[in-house]
């Protein structure tokens, strides 16, 4: 995808099921958006093929929106519109319409269902974006940052939402910057650098280890040699997974040197895979 | 109730609602009306100043709604996100159009009996016939197309406060060189000739005559139908919605 002498994006594919989250995580700039818009038939590729529903976008743009619902980044309404307004206008676009007070109540928005738009907080406006983009009962969500600029309060509104939709057997594209959210919701990841894809799959793969982790509370790396097996680094503890005698001699070394464990895991940080994967793209 | 139903509905609301367009559409055209028809201050080519001026400034709101107002507003929607949005749902382009269409003849046509209302309490007395009645309506809705055409394309574009500028700018110089107020008698050659070659100065032209029973020249109908027809093209092919 060229925008005049640019390249935005160029090698993005990604695979997503029924009833799956897909993440697009990377690095501001790298094409997030982009790739998303251009989904969604905003502007033809320069190169390559995009479908959505085995449907080009651009030539059948009303077929794919009756099957798709978007919540874009910098997506509006028109300021003097509340949203209960805004909500049974958008539903007379759609053939067979959710109920609009039921997401209106999904969402928490009763309190501000008659507010206009522009008295609205940043978290309301995503919310009500979110109501318009479900109004049309999709089997696609595509979401942009669908929880930026929204109170905690709001994002558990919205996770909620997102696990209770999946669960309808809706496919969910979204992109976010908190890697903490997108390890929490997501089933596959794709992670975007400069136009291509470094990094696409199953979260659970992604983040599969041959390694058990020990965090601890404080430095290991005074406390003497490890355990049989075992490497320090920092203030964890890294031995094999298949070990099964591994965390029993690990535990009894920390306890003998009153060191409090943290956590036990036997996978990588989403966070951990992704810096890796964009250090690799630097190389 | 139909998409374009309900969104025609929600465009006239929101237009009428809007204080700064009924400020443009209604009362300035409203306000030049009584003005220059009670205050000599300009000399006017018909015996009665009302005469040149109520088909004047019915040419006048349909500028003011048709370019300048839609203009405004859709440069606006389109800097808020308004239609990014829309793009993502199943509401065809023309249906959004459409209601926009339907939405300006509305407020036309209650610009269109103010106007004429308060032009006959002020003494105005049109020629009517079929045929001009016809006529009228042909160029009102030319002219509106022309100048719709005018607006979005300046409004799919411009930034909007770019937008809001030039449009406002625009409205001031046909508002002054399409012998709406003034008569284009008085403006320089080369001005009077090609005020006919505008859409807004050929309206003017058009329903000055046909108000007064003159006869038309075909420049103005030619004028409009191909302003009228390129301009919305011109639009549709350049039109960003982000």
């Amino acid at each position: 995808m060229d925008f005049g002498d640019t390249t935005a994006v160029t090698d993005v594919s990604f695979e997503l099921a029924f009833g799956e989250v897909l993440t697009i995580l990377g690095p501001n700039g790298a094409g997030k958006t982009t790739s998303l818009t251009t989904l969604l038939g905003f502007r033809r590729p320069t190169a390559g093929l995009v479908e959505l529903h085995g449907l080009n976008p651009v030539a059948h743009p009303t077929q794919v929106s009756e099957l798709t619902g978007a919540m874009l980044q910098d997506g509006g309404v028109w300021a003097p519109m509340s949203p209960a307004q805004v909500i049974a206008l958008t539903a007379s676009y759609y053939r067979h319409p959710r109920r609009g007070t039921d997401l209106v109540e999904r969402l928490a928005l009763g309190s501000v269902a008659n507010t206009p738009w522009r008295r609205l907080s940043g978290g309301e406006k995503q919310r009500t974006l979110l109501a318009l983009a479900l109004l049309g009962q999709p089997s696609v969500l595509i979401l942009d940052e669908p929880t930026s600029g929204v109170d905690p309060e709001g994002r558990d509104v919205i996770r909620e939402l997102i696990r209770e939709e999946t669960a309808l057997g809706r496919a969910i594209v979204l992109t976010t910057h908190e890697l903490d959210e997108a390890e929490r919701i997501s089933d596959r990841v794709c992670v975007i650098a400069q136009g291509r894809t470094v990094l696409s799959g199953r979260l659970a793969d992604l983040t599969h280890s041959t390694d058990v982790v020990i965090s601890a509370d404080s430095d290991l790396s005074r406390a003497g040699e490890p355990p049989l097996g075992g490497r320090i680094s920092g203030s964890t503890l890294i031995g094999p997974a298949h070990d099964a005698d591994f965390l029993a001699r690990a535990t009894a070394w920390l306890a003998d040197r009153r060191i409090n464990v943290q956590s036990i895991s036997s996978s990588h940080s989403l966070e951990s895979v992704y810096r890796r994967a964009l250090e690799g793209e630097s190389r | 109730m139909s998409a374009l139903t309900a969104q025609t509905a929600a465009e006239i609301r929101m237009t009428l609602r809007r204080g700064e367009t009924l400020l443009l559409t209604i009362l300035i055209p409203l306000g030049l009306l009584v003005f220059f028809s009670e205050v000599a201050v300009i000399a006017t080519p018909d015996a009665h100043r009302v005469d040149f001026l109520a088909p004047g400034i019915i040419s006048l709101a349909v500028l003011s709604t048709s370019l300048v107002a839609l203009s405004i507003a859709t440069g606006f929607e389109r800097s808020y996100g308004v239609l990014k949005r829309l793009r993502t749902t199943p509401l065809p382009m023309r249906t959004f159009i459409a209601a926009k269409i339907l939405s300006i003849l509305v407020t036309e046509l209650i610009q269109i009996v103010a106007i004429a209302t308060v032009a006959v309490i002020l003494g105005w007395n049109p020629h009517s016939s079929a045929s001009s009645l016809a006529l009228i309506v042909l160029a009102l809705v030319l002219a509106s197309a022309a100048c719709a055409g005018i607006g979005l394309y300046l409004a799919g574009r411009l930034a909007a406060e770019v937008n809001l500028a030039a449009a406002n700018g625009l409205y001031l110089l046909l508002l002054l060189g399409s012998g709406m107020v003034i008569p284009t008698t008085s403006l320089p050659g080369p001005f009077s000739a090609l005020s006919h070659l505008i859409p807004s100065g050929a309206l003017s032209d058009l329903l000055h005559r046909a108000t007064t029973g003159r006869s038309l020249t075909l420049i103005d109908l030619l004028s409009l139908v191909v302003w009228a027809i390129a301009a919305p093209l011109l639009a549709v092919r350049t039109f960003r919605v982000d």
